[in-house]
């Protein structure tokens, strides 16, 4: 018999199912969202709306069917939230909301940092009142250039409240398509994509009877400072957008060089009143985006910048009108040369104990602001060494305070009394009571550890 | 991430281990038993090129016997694929380079396009096929088709489309495909190749369709056609051939050692008249052995050269099955499918002028 070309090789057990070959697949085929890394960056709706229409299906039905059952929302919640979320103002904002759909459309398609089509990246550093638009918006000749190009989509930019313009064609953005509402389809015949009107499905890009109205040059200022906050490294898939000190430090510094260390004037500069500006230093509130886009136009810096806590290096440069009425008031005074100066104020800054910016202005006999034209480093280097000790100082009586909280507990308790705030103030003499309210917690904490510890200790088991 | 119809990978267990299962659990084992043999290794060479981008094939026929192994080929072709792109699966859990599905059979007149979509759809791991949306232009608006059904025939395959596109799928294999040829009339089967001929241009798409040999009259329909289809003709093991008679020895000694029973003599003495009487195809030879261990078991796990004889087909079906394959083959060698020669070419183009000549 002959022996044939074949070899035993050829001849094997196919031991793996080619299933198991395949790993996981994503639920929905992936989208790419589009202008990422510009201004004008797609929003998380008009991602939606395209995802949606890439399977065939309409946004209502995606959410109800894909989303909402992983958030957790039952059936009979779904049908009514499912045509309500995703067209609501706060979709593309910061809340909790589209930081859960982020998360679930993430999972669905494989696409990653899908929270760049929001403003969550601006989360902790403005707040969220009014940040959003309440009404739909669009600019027909963008929607015309992408339909052009083949895919027209809606822009993350247009979807902020206080942008009422685009910054690319200089004219208003228009909410409305001029349709009849007695031509409205009814829902089910509705086809939900950003560049078609939901009522009338006519197309919302440039023709006639959309109307095209030219911006003012603030309304245009404005959505340029935006724009640029949306095209900056805040937005970038490996910028900073948890990192970065916040607004406040920006803030802290206007007051001492621009307001001269007084807030109520850096609060007239910047147009808020001084409890704004107070709950913003202390981190009670934080500053909406109209607020920011306002310190932007003030001192010329970029919102990002100041988000961030950088941009104040170039008060100097800057001459905003409120300041020019300083400078007339104030002159720059000049009571020894330059060097001498420097020198004063280097030794200012190494002495043992640190001392304010006013402090160190009374001591060399000029201004605040003359030490910071002339030199600035050092000025800063002052106001923060300054700053520093008083934060130290703030917490060393906080710290002292609570130890006389604690030594008038024990006593009042080694007395026989139940230690309580009303008792500890009426024994205490040297501790304010604005003291005993702000520390409210940390008191009852102290009164009922030693409550337990001296008058109703827990008995040991033998 | 979802898939909606994983199957888990089979326990890799031995035939030792199995002899230790149940009756049921033995013959299950034994059924998913897969075989790489001569035959298959060769077709799956070709068929890897085929699948490439740009291989210029917009449609391949794998065409055979019933019961030749055709599904365990492309079973073998969809591992060998998913081999080859591990990495970019890794890297891209959207990826599904291939996507297998059956031609569908509903017993209504005409062939059922609709179930054909709905289950490619799911093969693609594409959600909610049942609530896709057809859009149409009225009046310059857009507007969406409602109907009380949920979906159209046009909904489908618009989202079946854009699927392909966004999966980045390279090659549909339509197993069954003779069930596209069912029950027509006229122009329907051009209108048929013309639908999935347009899905191929469309999505960049190879489609192979795998069946029996009446899926040759899909290249009898145009010259367009013709032109960019292959043929992969996936030959039974025949008798008298040297070659093919070893590796169907081979095959069947391979097959044996994995049958869960003890005591069972060496078949490789019945080899020719298994290969004669399984018509040299290994599907219908894993039947046959499939059904004799079923008999093997039921009387108590003792194996005897009478179960292998009463699991044979019938001699009339196996006449059946003979015919049938016997015609295909020579429907094969008169059209010169597959030869590729210059000789084939040159004389099919006499012959054609010569045609046209005398009827001019």
């Amino acid at each position: 018999m002959s022996q044939g070309n074949t070899s035993e090789t050829e001849f094997d057990l196919i031991e793996v199912d080619p299933s198991a070959l395949l790993p996981p697949r994503s639920r929905l085929a992936p989208l790419k969202p589009l202008g990422l890394g510009t201004p004008y960056r797609e929003s998380l709706s008009s991602f939606l709306q395209r995802l949606a229409d890439q399977h065939g299906l309409s946004p209502k039905v995606l959410a109800r069917e894909l989303v909402l059952p992983r958030l957790g929302i039952n059936r009979r919640e779904q049908a009514s939230q499912a045509d309500r979320l995703w067209r609501t103002s706060f979709f593309n904002g910061m809340g909790k909301v589209p930081q859960k759909w982020v998360k679930i459309l993430e999972e669905l398609t494989s696409v990653k940092r899908l929270d760049l089509l929001t403003l969550l990246p601006l989360q902790s550093k403005v707040g969220m009142p009014g940040i959003s638009s309440p009404t739909r918006r669009w600019c027909p000749i963008c929607l015309h250039e992408g339909a052009e190009e083949g895919i027209p989509y809606g822009q993350l930019l247009w979807e902020i409240g206080i942008v009422t313009a685009c910054p690319k064609h200089h004219i208003k953005l228009v909410n409305s398509c001029d349709c009849d509402p007695a031509k409205a389809h009814s829902s089910l015949k509705s086809k939900h994509l950003p560049q078609l009107c939901g009522l009338c499905g006519n197309s919302l890009a440039l023709r006639p009877g959309i109307p095209v109205e030219a911006a003012s040059e603030a309304e245009l200022h404005r959505a340029t400072l935006v724009a640029e906050l949306l095209g900056s490294n805040l937005f970038e898939p490996n910028g900073c957008t948890s990192h970065g000190a916040g607004i406040v430090p920006f803030l802290q510094v206007a007051v001492l060089i621009v307001g001269d260390e007084c807030a109520a004037r850096t609060a007239r500069i910047l147009g808020v009143s001084k409890g704004t500006l107070s709950g913003w230093l202390n981190y009670h509130h934080l500053p909406s985006l109209a607020h920011a886009v306002s310190i932007a136009e003030v001192f010329k810096v970029p919102i990002a910048k100041i988000l961030v806590g950088e941009g104040s290096g170039d008060f100097s440069s800057l001459r905003p009108k409120e300041l020019q009425r300083i400078s007339h008031r104030r002159r720059l005074r000049r009571n020894c040369s330059k060097d001498e100066l420097e020198r004063k104020l280097q030794e200012i800054l190494n002495a043992e104990i640190p001392v304010s910016g006013r402090e160190a202005a009374r001591i060399t006999g000029n201004s605040n602001r003359g030490h910071y034209l002339s030199f600035p480093e050092l000025s800063r280097a002052i106001a923060k060494r300054s700053l520093d000790q008083q934060h130290k100082d703030a917490q060393k009586r906080r710290e002292e305070g609570l130890l006389l909280i604690r030594d008038t507990a024990m006593q009042l308790a080694n007395e026989g009394f139940i230690p309580t705030r009303k008792r500890l103030e009426e024994r205490i003499k040297g501790v304010s009571t604005f003291f005993l309210s702000n520390e409210r917690d940390e008191c009852r904490r102290i009164c009922v550890e030693v409550r337990e510890e001296i008058l109703f200790p827990k008995r040991s088991s033998c | 991430m979802n898939t909606p119809s994983s199957k888990s990978s089979p326990l890799p267990i031995t035939r030792e281990q199995a002899l230790a299962l149940s009756v049921p659990d033995k013959l299950a084992f034994f059924q998913g038993i897969r075989l790489n043999h001569p035959r298959v290794n060769q077709l799956l060479k070709g068929l890897e090129i085929m699948a490439l981008p740009g291989s210029g094939t917009d449609i391949a026929l794998l065409i055979g016997p019933t019961g030749v192994g055709k599904s365990t080929l492309v079973d073998g072709l969809r591992a060998r694929i998913y081999q080859s792109y591990q990495q970019e699966l890794g890297e891209d859990p959207s990826f599904i380079p291939v996507v297998v599905t059956e031609a569908p059979s509903s017993g209504e007149r005409g062939f059922a396009w609709r179930m054909f979509y709905l289950r490619l759809g799911e093969a693609l791991y594409e959600p909610l096929m049942d609530k896709k949306q057809e859009t149409a232009l009225r009046d310059g608006r857009v507007v969406v088709r409602h109907v009380a059904s949920g979906t159209t025939v046009t909904a489908l395959r618009v989202a079946i489309e854009k699927v392909l596109r966004a999966r980045k799928t390279s090659l549909v294999i339509i197993d069954e495909a003779v069930h596209l040829l069912r029950n027509l009339n006229g122009n329907t089967l051009a209108n048929h190749m013309d639908a999935l001929k347009s899905l191929a241009n469309i999505c960049g798409v190879t489609l192979a369709m795998v069946g029996s040999y009446d899926l040759l009259q899909v290249l009898d329909l145009s010259g367009q056609v013709a032109r960019r289809s292959a043929i992969v003709h996936f030959q039974r093991y025949l008798t008298g051939v040297p070659e093919d008679e070893l590796a169907f020895r081979k095959t069947l000694q391979m097959l044996q050692r994995q049958m869960p029973v003890e005591g069972m003599s060496d078949l490789a003495r019945y080899s020719l008249n298994l290969q004669e009487a399984c018509v040299g195809c290994i599907g219908i030879l894993k039947d046959t052995l499939s059904r004799a261990l079923g008999m093997a078991l039921l009387d108590g796990g003792r194996w005897s050269e009478g179960c292998l004889e009463k699991a044979l087909l019938a001699p009339h079906q196996t006449r059946s099955i003979l015919d049938e394959t016997l015609q295909g083959e020579a429907r094969m060698r008169s059209k010169n499918f597959g030869s590729g020669s210059f000789q084939a070419s040159a004389k099919e183009f006499k012959e054609a002028e010569c045609m046209s000549r005398g009827a001019a």
